[in-house]
């Protein structure tokens, strides 16, 4: 049952809040994303948007310690 | 200094109210925020409260929805909003959410969003994309979306983002549109996830409202996966074992009086409740307002 009790919570919101503000932070890719009518995202050809393949967890981690308070 | 509007579905999971609190404490140069899916009017609400906990001058608009029987996944959050936002008078069974107007909150996020898009923006997207695939109807406000940040897709694992699949219509107008859109998918935000201790680092008012949200989303989270029948069948002394255990999170803090519920020492069995609710209908009923 202890296994039950989260250890972690999910920030991810955070996430496009940072990277809105660092975009200097972040790594991305020119990718084409497609939804399909289930709402199931795919990576299909073209480069019309921009996707985040990395960013700067240690200034992440910064930022969270910094502004969510 | 770039100018951003945030469109939300704050409640449920609390990472909205954490990126809320992101944006506060940053200093970003936030001009509005818009709640969207489902119950807009009660998100606008927790937003409106978090604004003034923050001491903030930031307007706040709910998306007009016909379907006002729409309800977030959880309702846990209602109990996080101050009674004043809910009409007494009115509300015995349902909800009934008194004038947005009167709460200084705008009823119509598209049309808020159309005269502030006069002049560049980013839109940081955190929910469903409704919102913005209303405004590619105007070519005007377009003109000055410089961005779009969207927390949304997931390419890794087959399962369905919660963002896009919420509305997918949306989603797929949005995506094939030409707007500029920089995507931050779930294996990205999947790689470093808090641990929950760092909840008590969250120390301001508005802080400490998303703490409180944030806790009682995390117990909310436990009684679902109380009722999952791979342990359904557990005395409820066990459960109630778990929820001791949980206390070291401060999590009876969600049943405090405070914030509604009866005497802290009767939390055992409002905990109780809880869990026989949720087992009862997991899906149909709301945790928060069973403990409320």
């Amino acid at each position: 049952m202890e296994k039950l009790i989260p250890v972690q919570f999910s920030a991810a919101d955070v996430y496009a809040v940072y990277a809105a503000l660092h975009p200097d932070r972040i790594e991305t890719k020119n990718h084409t994303v497609e939804i399909d009518e289930m709402g199931k995202s795919f990576i299909g050809s073209g480069t019309n948007h921009k996707v985040v393949v990395d960013l700067d967890y240690d200034d992440f981690k910064r930022f969270m310690r910094e502004f969510v308070k | 200094m770039s100018k951003f509007l945030l469109s939300t579905d704050i409640g449920s999971d609390p990472d909205d109210a954490l990126a809320l609190l992101a944006l506060f404490n940053s200093n970003a140069n936030l001009r509005a925020i818009y709640t969207i899916n489902g119950d807009s009017k009660g998100r606008a609400c927790i937003a409106k409260n978090m604004v003034r906990l923050a001491k903030k001058d930031i307007p706040i608009a709910a998306i007009a929805e016909k379907d006002e029987t729409g309800r977030p996944f959880y309702f846990y959050e209602d109990y996080y909003v101050p009674g004043k936002c809910i009409d007494d008078d009115v509300c015995e069974k349902k909800v009934v959410y008194k004038p947005l107007r009167s709460l200084g909150i705008h009823e119509d996020a598209v049309e808020h969003a159309k005269t502030t898009l006069t002049e560049p923006h980013t839109i940081i997207s955190i929910g469903p994309l409704t919102l913005i695939s209303k405004l590619l109807e105007n070519k005007s406000a377009c003109s000055n979306i410089e961005n779009v940040v969207v927390m949304g897709c997931n390419f890794d694992d087959g399962n369905l983002d919660h963002n896009c699949h919420h509305d997918p219509y949306a989603a797929t107008q949005v995506f094939a549109s030409n707007l500029p859109i920089t995507v931050v998918p779930a294996n990205i935000c999947r790689k470093y996830r808090p641990q929950t201790a760092c909840l008590d680092n969250l120390s301001t008012p508005a802080g400490n409202y998303a703490k409180r949200m944030a806790k009682g989303f995390l117990i909310a989270k436990l009684a679902q996966e109380v009722h999952h029948p791979v342990i359904n069948g557990e005395s409820i002394e066990s459960l109630l074992t778990v929820h001791l255990k949980f206390k070291k999170l401060d999590c009876e803090m969600l049943i405090d009086s405070d914030f509604g519920a009866a005497e802290p020492d009767n939390y055992l069995e409002h905990y109780r409740q809880l869990i026989n609710s949720a087992k009862n209908h997991p899906f149909k009923r709301g945790f928060g307002r069973i403990i409320a």
